[in-house]
């Protein structure tokens, strides 16, 4: 039917996999985060920390470099000790504290408004499913954090690979997956909890404000409870011990926070579950009134 | 999806929200191009469309669209169906060609084909001026145009539309009804409206469902009942001598007429096959009788959805 031909016509042309169909909605999102020229810029900010690094490991291995700029590599080599506590703690802990703020910032505009305008009926009535509506929204959390954390993290990794040799691959190997897990780990944990106010709020400054509320008020009880009780139950309810546990128990490292490796899985599997069970109570076509 | 199927099977079906029974045992076969959904605030017109959907599950029975079960084949059911829901919806922050296109693209067209049917319906909408316009900047007549734009702009075989002219000014209804009435006539999609406007509903459907708390009321074949109407005849007689009403009305009773009289002046009469109304003027011209008044009987959706309300027994 062309322009001009001002008729109704059926579609009888080809159509997409209905497995992939979610990835429209990542594809629209992502389209529309990457709208707001100041999002743009944070997100281009984003990368300046892993470059610093970058630059630093490079120093690391060039001496003539480290004249030209009058360095000495003996502080440097001091000072830039590139291991697991590099990934895990100079870098993985930086991004995510970004990521926290691509989450907060991206999280609320990718569902409350779609339940505010009463959008839902329309994606529902086509065929997808609810899940593949949270898959969706989730896959736009998931490329931006992934593109701060893990995917320069990985980048990383195999720069200094290849310039640290074999013997350090072999010491170090564990970090490149970790680093993976611990994003991905910590993406369900964040940005299912975001969506899930997003979407019962439906009001984005007031998403971000019940969601951070929810983090500090978490961290104030939790506090409060490992001080009076001398226990470390209260860390359950602490976002960033619960972080620290986890990263320190995937990493294999000694973490700062007194928390069986076990309560700090449990503690992120509860989160995530509760919050993708309040997300799929609410991304419904229409409420029903009992 | 078999297209020699009824457009949709009710069988049983029934939904439950908590304690209270929205629908109630709904049974019938319908095959029209345009069904329209009657009944009066709270009847589950809604509730109906939206388990056709796959919206809310059937608490008891099924329904089958096209032959296809609607819990079972949800999915492919709905690749197939256009929904414009009653009140607003869109999403915010795009303009209008990229929300219809979204809505296309999700409908499993690729992005080049979703673009262009995107384009194409916003013109055949009559949004075509409007199409990059953010869709909140939209009138309440345009955001109508443009659900009806991304009910239809994946080329369904099935429309569901709930309250199409709600909100609607006089011109901006009537080119809604061209709009339902034209894709009706063109053959390529089979329509279902909601409305508790019956002048809507007998503009533009074929076969009416009256729905009153949660049963069926009634059902109605328009076109039957108005081809029905043209055979039903009321006249207004002037006679030209003594005794011409009495034989005009055995003549046409002579005819195959059946003849009732209301009073001296006025007669009813029902035309039997092949006797048309030339042959009753013919008969007052023989008989010396003028007829001064014709008129065919008209039974309105009205009169037939008032019936349907006092009393029901919920079944066909």
């Amino acid at each position: 039917m062309a322009v001009y031909d001002h008729g109704y016509k059926g579609y009888d042309g080809p159509l997409m996999p209905a497995r992939s169909r979610f990835l429209v909605i990542s594809r629209y999102g992502l389209r529309e985060v990457f709208a707001s020229r100041l999002f743009l810029a944070f997100f281009a900010f984003c990368f300046a920390w892993p470059l610093v690094l970058l630059g630093a490991m490079y120093l690391r291995y060039n001496a003539e470099a480290l004249t030209l700029i009058n360095l000495d590599s003996a502080d440097l080599l001091e000072f830039v000790q590139v291991n697991t506590w590099f990934f895990q703690n100079l870098f993985l802990r930086a991004q995510l504290y970004l990521a926290f703020i691509v989450v907060l910032v991206v999280g609320p505009s990718l569902v409350s408004a779609d339940l505010r305008n009463r959008a839902m009926p329309l994606y529902l009535s086509r065929p997808l499913t609810r899940t593949d509506y949270v898959l969706g929204k989730l896959v736009v959390l998931g490329v931006l954090v992934s593109a701060i954390t893990w995917a320069p993290g990985l980048l990383l990794f195999v720069i200094q690979a290849s310039l640290g040799g074999s013997d350090w691959l072999l010491e170090h190997w564990r970090v490149a997956p970790s680093m993976v897990v611990v994003s991905v780990v910590w993406l369900l944990c964040m940005s299912l909890p975001m969506l899930a106010i997003a979407a019962w709020v439906k009001w984005k400054p007031w998403a971000r404000i019940v969601f951070m509320g929810a983090i500090l008020t978490g961290t104030a009880f939790g506090q409060f409870y490992k001080e009076f009780y001398d226990s470390w139950l209260g860390s359950m309810v602490v976002a960033f011990d619960v972080t620290d546990a986890l990263s320190a128990s995937v990493f294999g490292t000694q973490g700062t926070v007194q928390m069986p490796e076990a309560a700090a899985w449990l503690a992120a599997a509860a989160l995530a579950s509760l919050s993708a069970a309040l997300l799929y109570r609410r991304v419904r076509a229409f409420e029903v009134v009992k | 999806m078999s297209e020699e199927a009824p457009v949709i099977d009710l069988d049983g079906l029934g939904v439950r929200f908590g304690r209270h029974q929205v629908l109630d045992d709904l049974r019938g076969a319908f095959s029209g191009r345009a069904i329209g959904l009657l009944g009066p605030n709270g009847a589950g017109k809604t509730t109906l469309l939206n388990t056709l959907l796959g919206f809310y599950r059937p608490t008891a029975g099924t329904a089958r669209l096209f032959g296809m079960d609607i819990t079972a084949q949800g999915r492919e059911l709905r690749r197939r169906v256009g929904y414009m829901p009653e009140r607003d919806a869109f999403i915010a922050g795009i303009s209008g060609v990229r929300f219809v296109r979204l809505m296309a693209e999700v409908s499993g067209l690729p992005p080049e084909a979703a673009l262009e049917r995107a384009h194409e319906v916003f013109f055949y909408v009559g949004l075509g001026e409007a199409r990059y316009r953010n869709v909140e900047t939209y009138s309440l007549g345009m955001k109508q145009l443009l659900k009806l734009a991304q009910a239809i702009a994946h080329g369904p075989s099935l429309l569901f539309l709930d309250e199409p002219t709600n909100g609607l000014d006089p011109p901006a209804r009537l080119r809604m009804l061209r709009l339902i009435r034209e894709i009706r006539d063109s053959g390529n999609a089979r329509i279902v409206v909601s409305s508790h406007l019956l002048r809507d509903v007998e503009e533009c459907c074929e076969e009416v469902l009256v729905l009153n708390r949660g049963r069926i009321a009634t059902y109605c074949n328009l076109a039957e009942e108005r081809r029905a109407n043209r055979r039903f005849l009321e006249l207004d007689l002037a006679a030209e001598r003594e005794g011409a009403g009495s034989s005009f009305r055995a003549a046409i009773e002579g005819l195959g007429c059946e003849v009732a009289v209301v009073n001296r002046r006025r007669i009813k009469a029902v035309l039997p096959p092949g006797v048309e109304v030339r042959h009753i003027y013919a008969s007052a011209i023989e008989q010396d009788v003028t007829i001064r008044r014709l008129d065919y009987k008209r039974t309105s959706l009205e009169d037939i959805f008032l019936q349907a309300m006092e009393g029901d027994d919920g079944r066909l």
